[in-house]
């Protein structure tokens, strides 16, 4: 599904040259859970941003679903972000001023959906989030757990392809977490690719293939082998 | 449908985002509908103004006759009954007719059905008005008023004071000696027109009176040339004057119809009008206020565009292009935008009356109609103005860099943000300075001496000359001597009769009206042994007791007496007053020297007068002290004007007095009805139009330092909300409230200092040229300007002062643990 080849991005701050990714090749099937681990400055969110088609790599390709979009206007990216690609940001990154119901709505509205047809998939994500009654509350009337169900629900309303998620759970309690969690695992299950920056070993442990990142560059890339209680509890 | 949705969700989002922050938004309501108010209030003045005359017919076409001298730069309304039998033979001119105020040569009180009424602004004009005037009769014919003698036409306000009705076609108005017949009723004039007439009667029987207040007007062909036209009627008045009068400094120019409104005002105008300067500067403030308004607003979007950056990067993300969220943010301006020309609207509404009386108008505001919709259209281009920059700025957020958190703003939008400080803070620091500098120079002009007397000084204006002084008449059959002989004794017998009256000390005539200006002058001066003078000399016909009662200071000399000081016809002698000034141009050691010696000059219609000199003068100051004043010489019973006044020395300006002057002068002088007028506040009138003029700034400077201080006010605020993490590890360190003030108060200081540099140059230019109209004028002086300059920071001081106070009272503790 997506595949980079000899990838790099490079920053400019004021008079410091950055190299927050140098020459990578990465290739993510249809299907997988990744990860993606190192330590703070290691790319990994830089990474996602460039996955996620925010930032544009200076040099390499960028091959999503056989397309080299790395020369795509910012036009074309938008059109084929809104349509295959979904966020989960650690701070949840919900509209203050938008209720639940129109935070969860919002892509749809990007996308030219139908107002019937909106108001069917923003009420049955709703339902099924467990949130239907916290449709007209306000973002910050809801605790961190309930915020970032809202914001998985934004981001997989459109049905996306690629489910991009940049810790996720960095914010939340433990059972909240796991909640957060459990759903990224069914709709991984569902079909989704699920790509994932984490600094827990635990949460690696629901992906099917972790890789590391140090100073930009990848250290290893392995599939996650370890018997996975959790997972299978799930199952 | 799709587009209605996303509209419908940036409505949501913007009202959300605008409420959020209640002060926010009370600000820019408060300080976007103060700046747009003003605008519709002056719109409204400045679209009357301009409005005046155009409706008249051919009006682009039409111009009235203006006498224009050279030397004091003064223009007059001055004709010739017999040039007006010459006008239409100018090539070029395709007509022309004549109109003049009535009210002093006609019997002024009337009676209907036993009550007393008063006729006022009564006009007399040819026949052929109706093509220069717009005039809708609404009842009979003007025809006849225009064309008989008895016949008068009321306007509507007119007829119904009195008959309390338009129907009074052939109803009678009768006077003493006249009886008027209705032939017409008028529909009020407009408001915006330089004609004011209440009535209008024929112009016939006083063809022989079109001089000095008499209005010519022309009518042009197409394509003639006005420069050539006005030669040849300079032309025509110079063959009539040539023998009695000096033309060489006079010519006559030709004043479009359209123009008459906000042109300089001549001393005869039907009623005040108004001016360029007024109206350009009253434009000029009002955007003033809307863009300070629209800085202040376009600066707090700016300066909480990091609030709302998280939300661009969201959207972003979810799919919006960035002309999507372009259009988002401004259609959030133009809402703002609407919702305070709504208020804006309601405010003019509310503050019309007040503005009415500040520009002396009676404006309407009319918003059912396609004033409403320039208003509409203003008001969304001014949002969509203030709105690109904020919005592009917060749209081109980087995503990325937005949803982690990095919020640092760009260097462009800093140095924006300082320029538009520092630009309303030059602005507001000017108008400071203006304000402080017209009310000097208004205080000034108030104290000034004029040298002559104005408190407890009566004066009835309008009399026609011959009724005070001997007049010339050009009926040679008359027995001119024997008519001096006359006036001289009414004369006397006037003077006994007045001082007899109680409360009353003395009076005497002039022929001049010290508020405005001299109306003669005299020429080919000599005096004993001396060459004469290169300079024309300004000429006042006064009575006896002149020193006395119109408080002129004598340096040298004495009063003029009933004994030997009234103007002899036969003997060609009269005794004078010569100023201070002309005593060294006259080759005199000092001032009692030139007692006792003769003048010769000539004036008006007399040849060669022999002068006595028996008094000498302070110099005084006639009229406004923008006019240039020449010296001018007072003469005993000589006058050869058209109309002349009465001055009385009172013991007191009471209401008894007057009356009793009113009721004595009416009775020896045979003129109905006579006005009391006091002097002190004729005085006052002719710096109206100054002291309205900084009464306008006034109220507008008071509006942008106002309108600056909001602004700046919400930027603190949102300074120090940005900050409050900062301040709050300040306070946990031990900062004081005032070294809070002074951190952020220190960047805004800095700004004044710079603002004020910027401003003091062009403010110093700016004051000294409108300076340069008085003659006398205020010296401007650093300390004004330091003065403007430490108000403007105290307000910034105690703006910034209240801000820090809030934030104080926050909880460290909490601030620190939120972010």
């Amino acid at each position: 599904m997506i595949t980079l080849s000899n990838l790099s991005c490079v920053f400019q701050t004021e008079q410091v040259e950055t190299t927050a990714i140098d020459s990578l090749n990465l290739k993510i099937n249809k299907g997988e859970f990744v990860g993606i681990m190192g330590p703070s400055g290691s790319g990994k969110s830089t990474l996602l941003t460039v996955l996620g088609m925010l930032d544009s790599p200076q040099s390499g390709a960028y091959f999503f679903e056989d397309q080299d979009i790395a020369n795509y206007s910012e036009q074309q990216l938008g059109e084929l972000r809104k349509q295959s690609i979904g966020f989960v940001f650690q701070s949840f990154n919900l509209v203050d001023s938008l209720t639940v119901y129109e935070n969860v709505e919002l892509p749809l509205l990007y996308l030219k959906v139908s107002k019937s047809e909106r108001a069917e998939r923003v009420n049955t994500i709703l339902e099924r989030f467990g949130l239907q009654h916290r449709a007209n509350h306000a973002p910050q009337q809801l605790s961190g757990g309930q915020q970032q169900r809202v914001a998985v629900a934004r981001a997989i309303i459109i049905q996306p392809k690629l489910l991009l998620a940049d810790e996720p759970t960095g914010n939340l309690d433990s059972k909240s977490g796991k909640d957060v969690m459990d759903m990224l695992t069914q709709l991984n299950k569902e079909g989704t690719t699920v790509i994932m920056v984490t600094h827990s070993e635990t949460q690696i442990q629901y992906c099917d293939r972790v890789v590391r990142l140090f100073d930009g560059k990848l250290v290893s890339d392995d599939a996650v082998v370890d018997v996975k209680p959790v997972k299978t509890a799930e199952a | 449908m799709y587009t209605l949705s996303l509209i419908n969700n940036y409505i949501k989002s913007g009202v959300r985002a605008l409420t959020r922050h209640k002060m926010f938004l009370a600000l820019n309501f408060i300080s976007l509908s103060i700046g747009m108010a003003a605008t519709i209030l002056v719109g409204a003045y400045a679209l009357h103004e301009i409005s005046y005359d155009r409706d008249q017919p051919n009006a682009e076409r039409t111009y009235r006759i203006i006498d224009h001298d050279v030397k004091s730069g003064r223009s007059y309304s001055l004709s010739s009954p017999r040039a007006f039998q010459q006008y239409n033979k100018i090539s070029g001119v395709e007509d022309h007719m004549g109109l003049f105020k009535a009210d002093w040569l006609i019997e002024r009180n009337i009676e209907i059905d036993g009550t007393d009424f008063k006729l006022g602004d009564v006009y007399a004009g040819t026949e052929n008005m109706l093509d220069f005037i717009n005039i809708d009769v609404i009842q009979g014919d003007l025809a006849p008023a225009l064309s008989q003698p008895d016949k008068i036409a009321l306007s509507r306000a007119e007829a119904i004071r009195f008959f309390g009705s338009v129907d009074v076609v052939d109803q009678k108005l009768l006077g003493r000696k006249k009886t008027w017949t209705v032939a017409a009723v008028y529909e009020n004039l407009p408001t915006n027109s330089h004609v004011h007439m209440k009535a209008i009667i024929s112009g016939k029987p006083f063809l022989p009176y079109m001089g000095k207040l008499a209005y010519a007007y022309l009518r042009l062909s197409e394509n003639v040339d006005v420069e050539s036209v006005s030669k040849s009627v300079t032309q025509i008045m110079a063959d009539i004057w040539q023998s009695s009068m000096d033309v060489s400094g006079t010519v006559y120019k030709l004043q479009p119809l359209l123009d008459i409104h906000l042109d300089p005002n001549l001393k005869e105008e039907m009623k005040i009008g108004g001016a360029h300067l007024v109206v350009n500067l009253a434009i000029v403030l009002s955007l003033l206020l809307v863009f300070i308004a629209s800085f202040s607003s376009i600066n707090m979007s700016v300066a909480r565009a990091g609030e709302r950056a998280t939300e661009v990067g969201i959207r972003k993300t979810l799919g919006a292009t960035k002309s999507q969220l372009i259009s988002q943010f401004l259609f959030e301006s133009v809402l703002l935008y609407i919702v305070s020309g709504i208020i804006a609207c309601v405010i003019a509404f509310f503050f019309l009356a007040d503005f009415n009386l500040l520009v002396g108008r009676q404006l309407v505001l009319e918003y059912w109609s396609w004033v409403g919709v320039a208003i509409i259209l203003f008001v969304v281009l001014l949002g969509l103005v203030s709105g690109l920059y904020p919005a592009v700025f917060i749209s081109s957020f980087k995503t990325k860099r937005v949803l982690s958190g990095d919020l640092s703003r760009g260097k462009t939008s800093i140095i924006l943000r300082k320029v538009v400080l520092v630009l309303q803070s030059s602005i507001s620091i000017g108008f400071v300075v203006a304000s402080l500098s017209f009310y000097q120079q208004l205080n000034f002009l108030q104290d000034l001496s004029t040298n002559y007397e104005r408190v407890n000084r009566l004066q009835i204006s309008s009399i026609l000359t011959g009724k005070v002084f001997y007049h010339e008449h050009f009926d040679e059959t008359l027995d001119q001597v024997a008519l001096e002989k006359l006036q001289r004794e009414q004369s006397r017998s006037l003077t006994r009769a007045v001082e007899n009256l109680d409360g009353v000390v003395s009076s005497t005539a002039t022929d001049f009206d010290f508020t405005r200006s001299l109306n003669a002058g005299v020429r080919n001066v000599t005096i004993q042994g001396v060459e004469t003078f290169a300079q024309s000399f300004g000429y006042g016909g006064v009575g006896y007791d002149a020193a006395k009662v119109l408080g002129l200071k004598l340096v040298a000399g004495r009063d003029f007496n009933q004994q030997s000081d009234w103007h002899n016809r036969e003997k060609k002698t009269v005794s004078i007053f010569i100023p201070e000034s002309m005593v060294l141009l006259a080759g005199f050691d000092n001032a009692d020297d030139a007692i006792g010696k003769t003048a010769h000059f000539a004036a008006g219609p007399f040849k060669k007068i022999n002068a006595i000199i028996v008094g000498v003068f302070k110099d005084i100051k006639l009229s406004s002290v923008k006019d240039v004043s020449y010296p001018m010489i007072f003469g005993c019973g000589l006058s050869w004007t058209q109309s002349s006044s009465m001055v009385f020395e009172v013991e007191q300006d009471t209401a008894n007095v007057r009356d009793q002057i009113k009721t004595l002068m009416q009775d020896k002088l045979q003129m109905y009805p006579l006005e009391v007028e006091s002097l002190e506040s004729n005085y006052e009138l002719i710096y109206q139009d100054d002291s309205n003029l900084s009464k306008l700034i006034l109220t507008f400077s008071a509006l942008i330092v106002c309108l600056t201080t909001i602004g700046l006010f919400g930027l603190c605020a949102f300074t120090a909300v940005r900050r409050s993490k900062e301040i709050a590890i300040r306070k946990v360190l031990g900062a004081s409230k005032l070294s809070l003030v002074v951190l952020l108060a220190k960047e805004q200081i800095f700004i004044n200092i710079i603002g004020m540099l910027l401003i003091s140059p062009a403010a110093y230019l700016l004051i000294n040229r409108w300076l340069s109209g008085f003659n006398d004028r205020i010296e401007q002086s650093i300390v004004i300007y330091l003065l403007a300059g430490v108000i403007i920071t105290c307000i910034t001081a105690a703006t910034i002062a209240v801000i820090v106070n809030r934030v104080m009272k926050l909880k460290p503790s909490r601030v620190l643990r939120d972010s």
